[in-house]
């Protein structure tokens, strides 16, 4: 158990690198800032109103069976769904027997809504579209006549932001790995290792032990201010915890892979911006994923997305079909990542 | 008594990239000598010392320590090797004891034996009483201490200096000597390099001169100083015996590992 004192020694030169504080002010100051300036654009454009919705389709239409799954989408206590006959859209409008319509036909699907209902009949929109598209899936899959339509929970600006930068923060939190790094590398330590009985496990296991705890320590603080500052009601506060350990874990890993692997801690640091910033881009940390309009096969490509998700669906609805993905993501990044780092630090130590 | 061996190189040679840093050198040092490793930069003397060490693969040869080959019994031979290096190996942002521990613990060593020997290497170097100062705070010649300090906390039996005096005043320098002197009284067997002739001549019982990865000369100061004259009364020093096997032309290396 070599690594013990290793660990214990690296963490300390984590924890007295103190532009790692930085990571807790920026985190708290980002999420302040956004969660304030886009407060109304997340209340106004998400609230829906009472409104009721008439739902028509047209002969032999392909979404027909997604009915049910209409209804469902909308079946809360602003909403009231009611059959119209098909092409008398308009007129129910004109008529105010409905806010909204939607007409479905092989073609596609068209809204009407009066003045009032924007905001409801845009929701409406986005799930036409989501109908449309899983139809689509389900004509190429032998007519599986079952609909699932996503729907998004609304989140408040202070819950979204602090969860959205909890979780990309977990990921610059990488670079606490830096000042364990460059110490070593500015004063060429590698000469100490090769000359001593260490095998490069336990190297690998100092610098990803006290990485990982490093992470969580700078995470779980800002959480803690964040929660206390914005008043932050955490519905799954176990489960919320659970996803932000294994980030700080799959965070830690990947760390030490690129820390190991790239000899120039600066070109380190650049690279994993670039990949942070790609991840967080697609993952609605810069624009709310409810509003981006990323297409998913880039979005899947992001622990960011999944994590980001899960949290704020599982703060805001008590739970969400996002966690267990996350669970599998950001294991299976530890899993890849941990042994790689191993042979990194391996290969390292002998050259 | 009959003398152990605790070094032994057979036609041990390096290339790099199709250049031949060390070429095929033999040498035996026994237990308790203090042994000198002179020779002008681009000789070999520290691509030597990083395969006894095992921070470099011999392309060729034997390497035997204390009985054991180098090449199967590596880990039992680290335990019983200290290495000072010549770059200073020490975090800036650890106390000096810390860094002790850190690189005392690498040898197994824990518990009370650890503080003990913390304490035991901070004393044997002067710096006991700026135990709880960091590293950075230091000056030149206290790094350098310090840098011996993380060396030898696991009691090496064979203690491997590159230049330990590179850059410190002449009291740190002086100090430093002593102290290499004490530990090979107190039973350590120490290879020791440097470029001041003065200080090989000072503490080294037997001395290698090497040139172009070549030893081109062995044996204790008088007997080199037979090999460039044949007066016993001459007055010449280790620089001047140095100078005239190794020639006076300037040796510019461009960098590497040598």
């Amino acid at each position: 158990m070599y690594f013990t004192k290793m660990t214990k020694n690296n963490l300390k030169l984590m924890l007295r690198c103190r532009a790692l504080v930085l990571i807790v002010i920026c985190m708290v100051m980002v999420t302040g800032m956004l969660s304030a300036v886009f407060k109304d654009l997340l209340s106004d454009n998400f609230y829906i109103g009472d409104f009721t919705l008439g739902v028509s389709f047209g002969e032999d239409c392909v979404y027909a069976p997604a009915k049910s799954a209409i209804q469902a989408a909308f079946d809360h206590e602003n909403t009231v769904v009611i059959d119209i006959p098909y092409g008398s859209g308009q007129k129910a409008i004109e008529s105010k027997k409905a806010d909204v319509v939607a007409e479905f036909n092989n073609q596609g699907c068209t809204v009407y809504s009066d003045g009032n209902h924007e905001t409801e009949a845009g929701f409406v929109s986005v799930t036409a579209s989501s109908i449309i598209s899983k139809s689509s899936d389900a004509r190429t899959y032998n007519h599986v006549n079952a609909y699932k339509i996503d729907v998004l929970p609304m989140p408040g600006s202070e819950l979204y932001y602090t969860a959205a930068y909890t979780v990309f923060f977990v990921w610059v939190s990488m670079i606490a790995l830096g000042a364990v790094m460059s110490s070593e590398r500015k004063n060429k330590i590698g000469a100490r290792f090769k000359t001593a009985p260490v095998s490069s496990f336990n190297i690998y296991l100092s610098r990803f032990i006290p990485s990982a705890i490093m992470i969580a320590a700078l995470i779980f603080t800002g959480v803690a201010i964040c929660t206390w500052l914005f008043d932050i009601e955490w519905l799954k506060i176990a489960t919320t915890a659970l996803l932000l350990i294994l980030g700080c874990i799959a965070a830690a890993a990947l760390a030490t892979v690129l820390f190991s692997l790239i000899k120039n801690v600066i070109l380190t640091i650049v690279f994993g911006y670039c990949l942070l910033v790609f991840w967080a881009f697609f993952g609605g940390s810069f624009c709310p994923y409810m509003q981006a309009p990323w297409a998913d096969t880039l979005r899947n490509y992001s622990p960011i997305y999944y994590m980001t998700r899960s949290i704020v669906e599982l703060n805001t609805s008590g739970s969400s079909e996002f966690t267990v993905p996350a669970i599998i993501v950001l294991c299976g990044i530890s899993v890849v990542c941990i042994p790689l780092g191993m042979i990194a630090v391996k290969l390292g130590k002998e050259d | 008594m009959e003398e152990k061996t605790v070094l032994k190189l057979s036609s041990l040679s390096k290339k790099f990239e199709g250049r031949t840093a060390v070429d095929h050198i033999s040498l035996e040092i026994a237990e308790g000598e203090i042994f000198g490793l002179l020779g002008p930069n681009g000789a070999g003397k520290s691509t030597t010392l990083n395969m006894i060490c095992s921070l470099l693969k011999p392309t060729s040869g034997k390497i035997e320590v204390f009985g054991m080959d180098a090449a199967k019994d590596m880990r039992k031979i680290k335990l019983r090797i200290g290495y000072i290096p010549q770059d200073l190996a020490i975090h800036g942002n650890l106390k000096a004891w810390e860094n002790v521990e850190l690189f005392t613990s690498l040898y197994g060593i824990r518990g009370r034996e650890l503080k003990s020997a913390i304490d035991d290497s901070l004393e044997f170097v002067g710096l006991l009483d700026r135990r709880n100062s960091y590293a950075k705070t230091f000056s030149g010649g206290m790094k350098r201490r310090l840098n011996i300090a993380c060396a030898i906390g696991h009691k090496p039996d064979l203690m491997i200096f590159d230049e330990p005096t590179v850059g410190i005043d002449p009291q740190s320098r002086n100090f430093i000597l002593e102290r290499i002197k004490q530990a090979n009284e107190n039973g350590a067997t120490v290879i020791y390099t440097s470029h001041y002739m003065e200080e090989v001549e000072a503490i080294c019982t037997r001395i290698a001169i090497m040139d172009n990865g070549r030893i081109i000369a062995t044996g204790t100061r008088e007997e080199l100083v037979k090999l460039v004259t044949d007066d016993d009364n001459a007055n010449i020093t280790l620089e001047e015996v140095f100078l005239t096997l190794t020639g006076k032309k300037l040796r510019d290396y461009a960098g590497g590992e040598v």
